[in-house]
């Protein structure tokens, strides 16, 4: 077995950022989708940049804030003060939760909760009428869930033995002999991310090279003998973001198209690019890349980009934009 | 005008005064529907109307008229709702008839047989409950199968012959009495019918436009049938039906006098008419006519109720597809084109009920009602009849009956046409309850005055069983206080207001040969409202979690702060108050506990009391507009809430303190609804944009396989309300669920406005509440 | 108090309403309104004695009204009996109806359409019914005609 190539993310403890309930576009009917914190790679156009640390992070939230000042006298290193907007000079500040213990409302937040198995699970049970319904379930996204492999398969397993569709969002960065042994029999469904075809433009907006990820991806998509090629080309659906002057470009997505399609993948999804996370980062203090556009595509850019793949792509909605479907 | 001039003067001359409250109650309506003018509007294809006009406002002497004697002079020009009154009708009703009815409203009549108790007395410091029973008593479902089933020279047989019955004790007259009045009265509404047609006679001789003519002339045909016979049409059926209503109209104030299944009664007409040739578009044209006409007539409140409670329709409910008797899907043609004329409409009345049983319905009906929902934006709600026919059954109600059950006014379930139930009859502000045990049986709107019962004051309390204890007693000794006035009231309405005509339309009278009001019905209950549940949860929920469990603060500092209303030096406790997630609508299991020990404790306290009639009390949770209204006037409370605000409607969570949307359906789906046998109304926003039919219909069906009862729409954004509120020309017919039913926005006062604003709002896309500010 | 006799002696009865309706309608003006309801009964009065049309709402009618403040600062006692308006200083419980109110503009709040504020009212528990509301109701049709009357506001 090789060495996971997220060993020095996997020694923190898993923490959960975010649990979405009643969520309709993260795999089909009404899914609970969780968020894991860490993530391997940095592209720099994460749209959940909290997602990014493994760490727990301090997350402010302005509309809350009643200006008491309490988070002001509770800071030991001073990073508080009530005339910045960000309220957090996050240069200075430790993340020490102090000032989250302070604040009597819910101004200040921790964002990363460890949940132990059992309490998670309980959680994502609550909601089981929901997915049996729709055709739902849940749906583990990140920053990246395979960093947490026996965490994940753990819940997974659970979840798999209450009866519950199970999906996971990943950036396919893992070793694949750990996967497919702790993951992959517990999952449903993969929506696989492929950003971009060439290897040093991958290393030079995410932080890593392509290759593990697209060996992955054929992995997954090879001849198992437990599943038919119909179920797998059903069990993983590749998905392509569309970020304006660097993964959207006619010449990339040509060629993830031409790759797909010598890999034999019927059909895969676009998510359109959505600026308003750039104002949410802001809150966390992080830097965005002047590069990025603040705007959401046109239907004719989509149109366009869509038009490249020679089969059925559905273009899903990502965060508030409206739904198109092809 | 005509109604109370002719009441009055029948009663100033009365046939016989010495005749029993029956049968006076006979003559009078015979006498009024004889005198009643007939009326045939333009462009309906139904004959009749309530009032002698088109639309016009109905003044009942008996029972709430008089209030509005100090603004007869201005009231045509007030600003919200005016009503155009002549200066001939102002001396009439001043001099001539107002007079006679100051010592013989119900009101009056039972505050002089019971001493002026204090239950009465407490009524009048608005803030603690209103027993309805002083303006009506029309909270019900006549049985409208039998006037299209056998047509009312029936009835009247079937009166004819159980009078003749040999018998002549005490009991026996006194059936005799109730016998006559039976008969009596439908003749009454047979002549009403037969004037009718004579002026659709006299109209088509003069009507010039051939098409009109030929309307008129059919209409004759019509009234001459019905409903004194078995109507052969839908046609005559619905004008059956709608005259029998107009009658109802005279005999009680239009309070939520509710339709019934509509789909279900009128179905054998509409097959065999279409089977005749009777197009869809026809059939659409008659219930769309149907439809106006029961919106013929405004009930009039004087300027403080207007202010505070005012904005409601009349409230009637026409209940749609569900299961039969047997168990099985019911859902037909009809029901469709019920809910197509009710997708063109948009009408404030009636109040569409779509019933639902998860596993029998088809899907393809639930889509149809969420695709309803969404081009309407806010009817029809749903109610589960998984959990209503429990919920009958727990009352006694047989399974058959249970299954037949219909929506009365916002979401009572009650079988239709056999049951009494008054299912309004008491609207009870539980956050009074809240006030008083904190202040030891004081209230801050009525100040020093010790209202309840003297319990420790909260201050002293070291526990928190202490303080449940407390609101056990208070809103025990409220309930005492709210059911001896509806009683009173109750035997009030025996004395000086029985009702033939709803009797004669109600299964269990004619064998018993008694009065609705007396007992007459196959089942008799009476339904209280409970108004600010989730408010009064969270309060308690605060109070356990913050002073008794965690200390974090004192009784008295939560009482100074809601003194103060969360001014300044409190802000930071009400922050964390409302930042807790112990709250109703969550999945708090502190906030639940409370709900279900509240629930629990008046489901079992007003089922241990009896009514007038023998039946027993039940508890619902919806509110109309009273929790706009009663939250006008109650000071901050431990939750968070600030003095002045709306109370969260319904059984729905306080804005703002439930944020996930399963949570919250989770939540309301659990409590336990054989003890909410008197229906609720969780009211839920959606945003338009997110919302899709086939997610929709998911959510709606997920909450019933839970268990819920019932759950109402508004798919509306935040943006289009607060413009509507600026600019109400711009939306004349904006639509909105208040809380079981529905309203013009521009008609509400600026407290509901201001409640259906904030209403926590859904993102069906993310099932989060929205948030704004 | 309401010694009318006294108060019009030397008018012509014209001059005597007109002098009445004035300070009628100066007592609405008052921050407290302190001489609202003396200024009403008086004013009523007088309309009551020397206005047939007005009298017509008390012809064939018998009430008994109890005015007094919370304070106990006024108690007023009002009797209306075959056309006749009878104004005493004292209190009863054999009456239809008694009101108790805050102070002179609490119950012109309470009484006028034309000046209300219900939910201030209503707020600070200015006015307080107890008894049968439909006398109140009639008396409330009474007052709120001289206002409208002297403000050529009638229908
Ligand atoms: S987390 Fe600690 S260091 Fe950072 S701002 Fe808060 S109190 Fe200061
Ligand atoms: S403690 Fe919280 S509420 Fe107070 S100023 Fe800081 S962030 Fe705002």
């Amino acid at each position: 077995m090789t060495a996971s190539p997220t060993a020095n993310l996997t020694t923190a403890r898993p923490l959960v950022f975010d649990i979405k309930r009643h969520a309709l576009e993260d795999g089909p009917g009404i899914r609970s989708t969780v968020f894991f914190k860490g993530c391997p790679l940095t592209c720099l156009w994460c749209q959940n940049p909290e997602s990014i640390d493994p760490g727990p992070e301090i997350g402010f939230y302005p509309r809350d804030c009643i200006k008491c000042g309490d988070c002001v006298s509770a800071c030991p290193v001073s990073a508080c003060a009530l005339e910045d907007p960000f309220l957090i000079d996050r240069k200075r500040c430790t993340r020490c939760g102090d000032c989250v213990e302070a604040c009597p409302g819910r101004a200040l937040r921790l964002i990363g909760r460890f949940y132990p198995v059992d309490e998670l699970v309980d959680i994502l049970l609550r909601d089981k009428t929901f997915y049996e319904v729709s055709g739902g379930g849940v749906t583990f996204s990140g920053g990246e869930p395979t960093v947490f492999m026996d965490y994940a398969a753990a819940v997974l397993k659970a979840l798999k033995d209450s009866g519950i569709h199970t999906a996971i969002q990943t950036n396919g960065f893992f070793a694949w002999e750990e996967f497919e042994e702790k993951i992959l029999p517990y999952v449903d469904l993969i929506m696989f991310d492929v950003k971009l075809a060439d290897a040093d433009k991958h290393r030079e907006y995410t932080g890593q090279s392509n290759e593990l990820i697209l060996a992955n991806l054929k992995n997954l998509l090879a001849e198992r003998p437990a599943a038919s090629s119909a179920e797998r080309a059903e069990a993983v659906l590749p998905r392509i973001p569309l970020i304006p002057e660097f993964t959207a470009t006619v010449e990339n997505l040509r060629s993830i198209s031409d790759l797909l399609k010598g890999l034999g993948v019927k059909k895969c999804s676009l998510l359109p690019y959505n600026p308003t996370w750039i104002s949410k980062a802001e809150n966390f203090g992080k830097n965005v890349d002047p590069r990025l556009s603040r705007y959401l595509l046109t239907p004719q850019e989509l149109k366009k980009y869509q038009d490249i793949f020679s089969w059925p792509v559905c273009v899903q909605r990502t965060g508030r934009s409206e739904l198109v479907t092809f | 005008m005509e109604l109370p001039r002719n009441i009055t003067h029948y009663m100033k001359h009365p046939d016989n005064p010495a005749d029993s409250p029956e049968l006076r109650a006979g003559k009078l309506y015979k006498y009024v529907m004889e005198n009643k003018r007939p009326v045939i509007t333009d462009e309906n294809l139904l004959a009749g109307t309530t009032t002698a006009r088109t639309i016009g406002v109905v003044l009942y002497p008996d029972f709430m008229a008089l209030s509005i004697w100090p603004e007869l002079e201005t009231i045509s020009r007030r600003k919200k709702n005016p009503f155009g009154i002549t200066r001939a009708e102002i001396d009439e009703l001043n001099f001539d008839i107002f007079p006679y009815w100051l010592d013989r409203t119900i009101q009056e009549v039972a505050r002089k047989d019971n001493g002026n108790p204090l239950c009465q007395r407490i009524m009048e410091r608005i803030v603690f409950y209103i027993a309805t029973k002083v303006y009506s008593i029309s909270h019900t479902v006549p049985n409208y199968a039998m006037v299209v089933e056998r047509g009312l020279l029936d009835i009247i047989r079937e009166a004819r012959e159980r009078e003749l019955s040999p018998g002549s004790s005490k009991e026996d007259r006194a059936k005799k009495d109730f016998y006559q009045a039976v008969q009596l009265s439908l003749n009454g509404i047979i002549s009403y019918a037969a004037n009718l047609s004579r002026e659709a006679d006299r109209l088509a001789a003069k009507e010039v436009d051939t098409k009109r003519r030929q309307e008129l002339l059919e209409m004759a045909e019509v009234c001459k049938r019905v409903p004194a016979e078995r109507p052969r049409t839908f046609r005559e059926a619905l004008n059956a039906i709608w005259i029998c209503k107009i009658a109802l109209h005279q005999e009680n104030a239009n309070v939520a006098l509710s339709l019934g299944r509509l789909d279900q009664v009128l179905y054998p007409f509409y097959a065999e008419d279409i089977k005749r040739g009777m197009t869809l578009a026809e059939a659409v044209e008659l219930i769309g006519c149907f439809w106006l006409k029961i919106a013929d007539h405004v009930p009039l409140s004087p300027e403080t109720g207007e202010e505070l409670f005012g904005g409601s329709g009349s409230n009637q409910a026409v209940t749609l597809g569900g299961v039969d008797i047997k168990g099985a899907d019911a859902v037909n043609d009809l029901t469709y084109v019920v809910l197509k004329a009710t997708e063109l409409l948009r009408l404030r009345d009636p109040n569409v009920n779509a019933r639902y049983y998860p596993q029998v319905s088809k899907k393809e009906y639930l889509d149809r009602l969420c695709e309803v929902n969404i081009n309407t934006g806010a009817t029809p709600c749903f109610h589960n009849d998984a959990s209503a026919v429990e919920a009958l059954s727990g009352q006694g109600v047989s399974l058959e009956h249970a299954r037949d059950y219909s929506s009365v006014g916002c979401v009572e379930p009650s079988s239709g046409g056999r049951t009494y139930g008054h299912t309004g009859c008491i609207l009870m502000n539980l956050t009074s309850a809240l006030e008083m045990a904190l202040w030891g049986g004081k209230h801050r709107l009525t100040e020093d005055e010790q209202i309840g019962p003297k319990t420790k004051p909260a201050v002293a309390m070291t526990s928190f069983a202490e303080f449940k204890k407390a609101m056990e007693t208070q809103l025990g000794w409220l309930i005492d206080q709210v059911v001896t006035l509806n009683n009173n009231l109750g035997r009030a309405h025996q004395e000086i207001h029985p009702t033939p005509m709803l009797s004669a339309f109600m299964e269990g009278c004619m064998e018993k040969g008694k009065d609705v009001i007396s007992g007459g019905a196959t089942y008799n209950s009476s339904g209280a409202a409970m108004i600010g549940l989730a408010d009064v949860v969270d309060s308690v929920t605060a109070i356990q979690e913050f002073v008794f469990d965690k200390k974090k603060f004192t009784m008295a500092e939560i009482i100074s702060a809601i003194n103060a209303d969360w001014s300044v030096p409190y802000k930071k406790l009400q922050a964390m108050v409302k930042a807790s997630p112990e709250k109703f609508g969550t999945d708090s299991r502190m906030a639940r506990a409370n709900a279900d020990w509240l629930i629990g404790f008046l489901h079992d306290t007003f089922q241990g009391k009896e009514n007038y009639r023998g039946g027993k009390y039940t508890v619902g949770y919806w509110t109309m507009t009273n929790h706009a209204g009663f939250g006008a006037l109650t000071g901050a409370l431990p939750s968070g809430r600030m003095k002045n605000e709306p109370f969260a409607s319904g059984i729905t969570p306080v804005s703002g303190s439930a944020p996930v949307l399963t949570s919250c359906l989770n939540f309301v789906a659990r409590l336990d609804h054989t003890r909410i046998a008197d229906g609720h109304a969780l009211n839920l926003k959606y945003t338009p944009s997110t919302t899709t039919m086939s997610r929709f219909a998911d959510t709606v069906e997920a909450f019933f396989k839970m268990g819920g009862l019932q759950v109402q729409f508004n798919i509306i954004d935040r943006k289009t309300l607060e413009d509507a509120r600026k600019y109400p020309e711009k939306y004349p017919d904006l639509f909105v669920r208040v809380s079981g039913y529905t309203a013009y926005f521009k008609d509400l006062n600026p407290h509901m406005q201001q409640e259906i604003i904030t209403r926590a709002e859904y993102d069906l896309g993310t099932g989060e509440e929205q948030k704004y500010g | 108090m309401f010694d009318i006799e006294k108060f019009i002696s030397g008018l012509s009865v014209d001059k005597a309403m007109d002098r009445l309706g004035e300070r009628f309608l100066k007592s609405l003006e008052d921050e407290t309104a302190e001489t609202f309801l003396e200024a009403l009964l008086a004013f009523m009065k007088i309309k009551f004695m020397f206005d047939p049309a007005y009298r017509k709402n008390i012809e064939e009618f018998r009430g008994r009204y109890q005015f007094r403040s919370k304070d106990g600062g006024v108690a007023v006692l009002v009797n209306f009996e075959d056309g006749d308006m009878k104004i005493r200083e004292k209190t009863s419980d054999d009456v239809n109806v008694t009101v108790s109110f805050k102070d002179g503009r609490a119950l012109m709040n309470f009484l006028l359409s034309a000046n209300r504020d219900i939910l201030r009212g209503l707020l600070n528990n200015e006015v307080l019914v107890a008894g049968n509301l439909n006398y109140m109701y009639k008396f409330g049709f009474m007052a709120n005609h001289l206002q409208l009357e002297l403000t050529g506001n009638l229908p």
